[in-house]
């Protein structure tokens, strides 16, 4: 400890830079990623603020009070129609907004008639087929009605004449967003309740909305699974692809490195693996394409699977490993009577769980990230992977930004606790693989 | 045949010489069936005009060829690919390498540093890239609001011909490669402490310790990063084509880009497996000429 302190000229000045450069690149490298968590919790205006905003803001409760007194008298439907425009047309008009929810009561004669109930999440998700424009007329709610219904995006609770007394409501609250509710109602010929009272509150419970969006579109186009079925898809399509790759990489590395004596075609062999790293993936698109056609593949999860049973990288890899284990031990092996693949299974693959665990984690990585074939390769949703989910979130014209923040920030999370607990393995097997020269 | 000992011996040379076929055998399969055969169904193809209706449709011999080693589109895109080429060595590939030559001297923390390298690799491209688009916005993005601090800018990073290229650069630099920091940090690791010792006790400083031991020491897998970065950068097409689609103006055009829209834009598979037979040869040329450079050195 002494020694190395007073010993070494140079270490202060060494240890300094590489903390500083460290930190430096660290922080730089943080920041992209920061952003995806802040924004997947923010509105989209707060996303394209100026100057930019890192903070995500608690969501606005918004609560109206429309009442009713001295109209004709109306049904129960055409109360729920109204308080479903006073709910869907300003909310569109605002839509950039930090809305949580939105609460329309309903009162007439002093008397509380009804209450309508919506989560942004519900309308994140509903805004696309309800509200596809600013365009408001009363004959599109006519027709949305029904869908709002079988949805449940909405919720409308009925008292009629068994409401309870309302006081008396303070007017509209002074914020930018409720004054700009109130012109609505005010300007509006559809909506016939009059403005009594607009409350804002805080709602910190629709801080996650973003998540449960993405999850009920999801839902909407691949099944009650939602965003999980895309997850299993890619779960599946990444375990089979590693466990393909770590048996028949594992098998032909092994036979490369001590079951082929001769020189020439050994040599042979690896070239025969080792060229395919240089035949470009996009290229191959269409001919794979073709030939999963022909064996009648597309749209199933074993079309994105069997292409990965061919990564040159992987034999080679397996192989640095594997020559590394000494001839005399696998001799031994086999004097003792045991065949080749006994020889393999038992002595040689548990000497060898530092590259099995690098393989495994150096093709998740690839696998799990991969978007351009399952994209060409399957067109169903319920055999998407979630890349292709994300990239079809992305191009849908109503869906917001921190939708797709929030998506992304989901499906890192695999990967992190992946890495957190293989890192070790991970470190260990690349070191061991022969890379080192 | 019926003499025990010589029918012994058979299975034996059987055993010894059929086990690697057994074991090879998948995988060669795989291989001929997922990357042969399409490569080869792919040079047919870039001999035809092909139709989809009737493939594969009209023999045209090498007019594919000539047709776009003539376009003057065709070498645009070849010169932005080694422009990017260019761009991304001085710009990115060395930076894992110090990053991790750094790594190598620090004690304390140095496995939560080398998680936090880790995490842009893990970030999906999609997300990525979406971020990045809003850090370049040239109304609200992160980097002009920056930049303005220091009186520059603002710039127009995804529409100004002349720094385009460099804004698709920009993301690797700050992201580094996680993958490829933990290969140099392994090797740095594996190095014998005795040589490092040695040189120690021979009075070398650290810093000469880090550039005259360590770094030599790594060469092997620098290199072996050098032939996957080559064929990655000059096949590079996700960043590129989510971030410009290939514009403004062509000008972040390249070549793999060209091949997949000409095929599944304009359906001209013939031509477009043309281009990407001359793409393997190109990277197939420097990866044996990089071989023999870095065989003459030792």
């Amino acid at each position: 400890m002494k020694r190395t302190r007073m010993a070494e000229k140079g270490q202060r000045s060494l240890s300094f830079t590489a903390y500083a450069v460290t930190i430096l690149f660290t922080v730089f490298s943080l920041i992209p990623v920061l952003w995806m968590v802040s924004s997947a919790f923010k509105s989209d205006k707060d996303i394209d603020a100026y100057p930019p905003k890192w903070i995500p803001q608690i969501p606005q409760s918004i609560r109206v009070t429309l009442d009713y007194s001295g109209l004709e008298p109306m049904e129960q439907a055409d109360y729920e129609k109204d308080a479903m425009e006073a709910t869907w047309f300003p909310w569109m008009k605002n839509i950039r907004e930090n809305i949580g929810e939105v609460r329309i009561t309903g009162i007439r004669d002093g008397k509380k008639i009804f209450q309508a109930y919506t989560e942004s999440s519900s309308f994140r998700a509903g805004q696309p087929s309800i509200v596809p424009s600013t365009l408001f007329t009363d004959r599109l709610m006519d027709r949305k009605l029904p869908m709002i219904r079988e949805k449940k995006l909405s919720t409308f609770t009925w008292y009629g004449d068994g409401g309870s007394d309302v006081s008396d409501g303070k007017g509209v609250a002074e914020s930018a967003l409720s004054s700009r509710f109130a012109d609505f109602y005010g300007s509006s010929e559809i909506i016939q309740g009059k403005i009594a009272t607009i409350e804002e509150k805080q709602a910190w419970t629709r801080m996650f909305d973003s998540f449960i969006a993405v999850n009920k579109i999801a839902m909407n186009a691949a099944g009650p699974l939602g965003f999980m079925k895309y997850f299993i898809n890619s779960a599946i399509v990444t375990l089979s692809s590693v466990a393909i790759q770590l048996f028949l990489g594992g098998l032909a590395g092994y036979t490369l490195a001590h079951l082929i004596a001769n020189k020439k075609w050994q040599f042979f062999w690896i070239m025969f693996f080792l060229a395919t790293i240089m035949i470009p993936d996009i290229s191959l698109l269409l001919p794979l394409y073709l030939l999963m056609k022909d064996l009648h593949l597309v749209n199933s999860l074993w079309a994105i699977i069997l292409p990965h049973s061919a990564w040159g990288i992987i034999i080679f890899l397996f192989k640095g490993f594997f020559e590394q284990i000494s001839k005399e031990l696998l001799q031994a092996a086999r004097v003792d009577g045991a065949t080749e693949f006994r020889t393999f299974l038992q002595i040689v693959v548990p000497l060898s769980v530092p590259i099995f665990a690098a393989v495994s984690v150096l093709t998740f990585i690839p696998v799990w990230n991969e978007f351009v074939w399952p994209l060409v390769v399957n067109n169903l949703p319920q055999y998407w992977t979630f890349t292709v989910a994300l990239n079809d979130l992305q191009n849908q014209s109503n869906v917001q930004q921190n939708m797709i923040m929030a998506s992304s920030f989901i499906s890192m999370i695999p990967l992190l606790v992946i890495f957190v607990f293989a890192q070790k393995y991970i470190e260990k097997g690349v070191a061991f693989s022969g890379v080192k020269g | 045949m019926s003499i025990p000992g010589v029918n012994n011996r058979m299975t034996r040379i059987t055993n010894i010489r059929w086990m690697p076929v057994l074991f090879l055998l998948p995988s060669v399969l795989c291989y001929l069936l997922f990357k042969y055969y399409p490569l080869l169904s792919m040079v047919r193809v870039s001999f035809f005009r092909y139709s989809i209706v009737n493939p594969p449709g009209e023999f045209i011999g090498l007019a594919n060829y000539t047709e776009f080693l003539t376009s003057s589109t065709f070498w645009q895109a070849v010169s932005n690919t080694f422009v990017f080429f260019a761009l991304y060595l001085g710009l990115t590939f060395w930076i894992p390498i110090v990053q991790a030559l750094l790594l190598s001297d620090i004690r304390k923390a140095n496995a939560f540093f080398r998680f936090m390298y880790q995490l842009p690799t893990i970030m999906p491209a999609v997300a990525g890239v979406l971020v990045w688009k809003w850090m370049y916005n040239p109304d609200f993005g992160l980097l002009n609001y920056w930049l303005h601090f220091f009186g520059l800018g603002p710039y127009m990073w995804l529409n100004d011909l002349n720094i385009t290229k460099l804004a698709i650069v920009l993301p690797a630099v700050f992201a580094g490669n996680g993958i490829s920091l933990l290969l140099y940090y392994s090797a740095i690791k594996s190095i014998p402490t005795e040589i490092l010792e040695a040189a120690k006790v021979d009075g070398a400083s650290p810093w000469r310790r880090m550039w005259t031991m360590l770094l030599p020491n790594i060469r092997f897998i620098i290199v072996i990063q050098f032939i996957a970065f080559m064929s990655g950068v000059l096949l590079a097409y996700d960043n590129i084509y989510v971030m410009t689609q290939g514009g403004p103006a062509g000008s972040t055009t390249v070549v793999s880009m060209l091949v997949v829209n000409t095929a599944f834009q304009q359906s001209r598979f013939g031509i477009s497996g043309a281009m990407s037979l001359f793409m393997f040869f190109v990277i197939a040329l420097l990866t044996v000429l990089q071989n023999k450079i870095s065989a003459e050195k030792d």
